[in-house]
């Protein structure tokens, strides 16, 4: 009879695989530390992907509303990447419910497989500086974080050497530089708007900053832009943990992978206030299990690590695990998106060619510019904002008229330049999620309610964004120009951050530096909930990063039998 | 083996050797799975439109998107893959498909006396240059107004544009020649300054 891994105590246990719990599996358990992973979601197989898939082979060529799937994902189809081809890599909204105040909606994008959102991640990989890390220095607002850039710096590189992000150095004190692969190409339209923005604003545009390699990397190929990163790469040209921390994690031998375990609480020693293990629902059987561990890391994202911190009081912790301070759940963020301008750019004629030329998934960066300096302060808004952006001849569908020559006018294409901004989201203590006393998902683990709205600072920086946006499009020639300036959902950026805090100071944080929970010596966040502020970078770089330098930390005090 | 074949066999032999147990309830679709083999089926009959709609929906979409020197809306089976969709579409889509589709009968009876797919070549082109344009008809004491036709025009072109440019038809119409493996992505080749049009 094959061993029961529940009959097994481990050092760490460790609760999700996505990006930072790929990367806790594979230090801890290359330090030969016994290694729990457990996973909600199911495994994830190559044979799965489908990004050489054509669109006319699907049954409803993913067309807005067809196909039944639908119904079980309203949330989750906001998201571009979710679509007819890869659906169940999302969760299904009926059995994963939240609520919210009816008049603030939350979109929240999850998936639940061995992978987690690495499948279909945007993949742009930005460090963030000593602008971002003591922020509430520059303008007081906020805290700062316990950790500064130099900090930080030693693990970024790391995750940069192991992931591979292709990218171009700008020395943009900013946007710190890293260890890059070489960067994809600029279109001459993109390069044409570099030089402009340079000329008449000062500001940089670089290319997107990829976790898509671009040379043979760790025994990966390089891209061989297909552009559909979304639905799988069958030769792993982007970073997903399933075909690396994860691989790594499990071929040492010292990593056990439980899958379809849907975690619902930290399960606590009273006598020690320590933890002991976790407690989890058996997807499969719907059996309640529990798995017992020395160190508890939560990476199952942020929002479902507070979850379960929430939904785990017990004796002297009776608002939830590490809520001391009052503060769990508070301070959540999501960057606001949604404003930015796009327009033409005639003076170039090339033809389009996605359907026959090299695609690649990768776009342009503009480098933060407001709030950089004392003269760039604003008046109206503190922290700042990047844009992402491309621009390419694409082909005219919106062409008017109709017969042989609009055939033809489509074919024939537009040169379009496009950028949108993602603005730094304040970290406020009104927006948070707590446990919705009277809700509870497939499994009778109770749900989140989620309160958040984008704040005047936010409003104020898109209004900014989207004027300058048309300012720098205007400038580099281009016509027609379509200015957005509303701020969407909070959700849609994807990049949900905060309600678990770090700091030095128990009663105003979560956890400390290192992620460790202040109230619970061998509990830690490690992933998003930690962050205290967020920057106006994709974030998931940072994540992976203080994830390395926590697992380092706890590696040592393992080490010395603290835990 | 040329440059593209090469690419091409290195990344299925990658795929192979990656593969795994597929997991029992994952979104797998069978090798060679080709939903739109179905619409191409001699016996197709419509789910969802009545025989003369979808006599109508042939004409109209191929009118909108003609044969030239690549097939158009009908070898596309653009009414077919319509037919499918719309067969799932909320009620108030499809009735909204429907009063555009009728009206261009309507109007074909009304100004031609017979219905859309009766009308010559020449009449079915004099037909959409009247509804085709965002034009207004203005006269003397007559306030500005969009012109009824217009609008079902434009929502008939984008079920045709969106059904067409997603089928094997139009997808090879715009280039596309069925190999995952494009090369590499080359970008501005000109030479720094080159842009001397650079505001």
């Amino acid at each position: 009879m094959a061993d029961d891994p529940l009959t097994r105590s481990y050092d760490a246990i460790v609760v999700g695989s996505g990006a930072t719990g790929g990367w806790a599996a594979k230090k801890l358990s290359e330090a030969g530390l016994n290694v729990a992973l457990l996973e909600a979601g199911r495994n994830v197989s190559p044979k799965e992907f489908t990004e050489h898939k054509p669109v006319f082979q699907l049954k409803y060529r993913n067309m807005a509303g067809a196909g039944a799937w639908r119904k079980t994902r309203p949330v989750q189809t906001q998201c571009y990447a979710c679509t007819e081809y890869n659906y169940d890599w999302f969760v299904n909204d009926l059995e994963n419910p939240y609520s919210t105040p009816a008049d603030k909606p939350f979109t929240w994008q999850r998936l639940r497989i061995v992978g987690g959102r690495t499948l279909c991640w945007g993949r742009q990989s930005y460090r963030l500086s000593d602008l971002d890390f003591k922020a509430a220095s520059h303008d007081g607002y906020g805290q700062d974080w316990p950790i500064s850039y130099q900090d930080l710096a030693p693990f970024y590189d790391i995750v940069e050497e192991y992931v591979g992000i292709s990218g171009a150095a700008e020395g943009n004190p900013a946007l710190p530089d890293g260890h890059f692969l070489p960067p994809m190409k600029m279109t001459c339209g993109e390069v044409h708007f570099r030089e402009s923005v340079a000329k008449n604003f000062g500001r940089t545009v670089t290319i997107g900053r990829s976790a898509i390699i671009t040379q043979v990397h760790n025994g990966r190929a390089a891209c061989h832009y297909c552009g559909t990163c979304e639905r799988g790469c069958v030769s792993y040209s982007y970073f997903s943990s399933p075909f690396t921390t994860v691989k790594d994690a499990l071929d040492t031998g010292k990593c056990t992978l439980l899958t379809n375990a849907i975690v619902a609480n930290v399960e606590m020693d009273p006598t020690t206030n320590r933890a002991n293990g976790v407690t989890f629902v058996d997807g499969t059987t719907r059996q309640t299990k529990t798995i017992r561990g020395k160190a508890v890391i939560l990476c199952a994202q942020a929002l479902e690590s507070t979850r379960i911190l929430l939904n785990s009081s017990t004796g002297s912790h009776t608002a939830g695990l590490g809520n001391s301070s009052g503060l769990l759940g508070r301070g959540l963020m999501d960057h606001s998106t949604g404003a930015g301008a796009s327009g033409e750019l005639p003076q170039f004629q090339d033809t389009p060619d996605p359907y026959s030329g090299p695609h690649r998934a990768n776009g342009i960066y503009v480098i933060r510019y407001r709030n950089t300096s004392k003269s760039t302060k604003q008046p109206n808004f503190i922290r700042g904002y990047g844009f992402q952006g491309s621009a390419g001849a694409v082909f005219n569908e919106e062409a008017e008229g109709f017969g042989a020559a609009y055939k033809k006018a489509v074919k024939q294409g537009t040169y379009r330049i496009s950028i949108g901004a993602f603005g730094e989201s304040l970290a406020r203590d009104e927006n948070f999620v707590s446990i919705d006393p009277s809700l509870k998902d497939a499994w009778g683990i109770p749900a989140l309610h989620i309160s958040m709205t984008h704040g005047e600072n936010e409003k104020a920086l898109h209004e900014d964004a989207a004027e300058s946006a048309a300012e720098m499009l205007e400038a580099a020639g281009a016509k027609n120009i379509d200015i957005r300036s509303t701020v969407a959902e909070p959700g849609m950026a994807i990049h949900e951050l905060g309600t678990a805090r770090m700091g030095n100071d128990p009663k105003t944080s979560v956890t400390d530096s290192y992620c460790q929970l202040h109230d619970v010596e061998n509990v830690f966040a490690m992933d998003g909930a930690c962050f205290v502020s967020s920057g106006c970078q994709n974030p998931t770089l940072t994540m992976m990063a203080i994830t390395v330098r926590a697992c380092d930390h706890l590696i040592d005090r393992f080490k010395k039998h603290e835990i | 083996m040329n440059r593209r074949e090469l690419l091409r066999n290195s990344l299925l032999t990658l795929g192979a050797a990656a593969s795994v147990n597929i997991p029992v309830d994952a979104l797998v679709f069978a090798s060679g799975d080709d939903a739109s083999r179905e619409l191409a089926r001699p016996d197709w009959t419509p789910a969802f439109l009545n025989p003369q709609q979808n006599e109508t929906l042939i004409s109209l979409s191929e009118t909108i998107i003609p044969a030239t020197d690549t097939p158009g809306a009908k070898a596309a089976f653009v009414n077919r893959f319509l037919d499918l969709v719309l067969s799932v579409l909320p009620a108030e889509t499809q009735r909204e498909f429907l009063d555009s589709l009728t009206w261009f009968d309507t109007g074909a009876m009304a100004r031609y006396k017979a219905n859309f797919v009766n009308l010559s070549d020449a009449e079915r082109q004099d037909f959409l240059n009247l509804v085709a344009w965002p034009h207004t008809h203005v006269r003397w004491g007559e306030t500005d107004a969009n012109f009824a036709g217009y609008g079902h025009f434009e929502r008939m072109k984008r079920w045709v544009v969106s059904a067409y440019y997603s089928s094997p038809v139009g997808l090879k119409d715009l280039g596309w020649d069925g190999w995952p493996a494009r090369g590499i992505f080359k970008g501005c080749e000109h030479q720094p300054g080159e842009h001397q049009d650079a505001n």
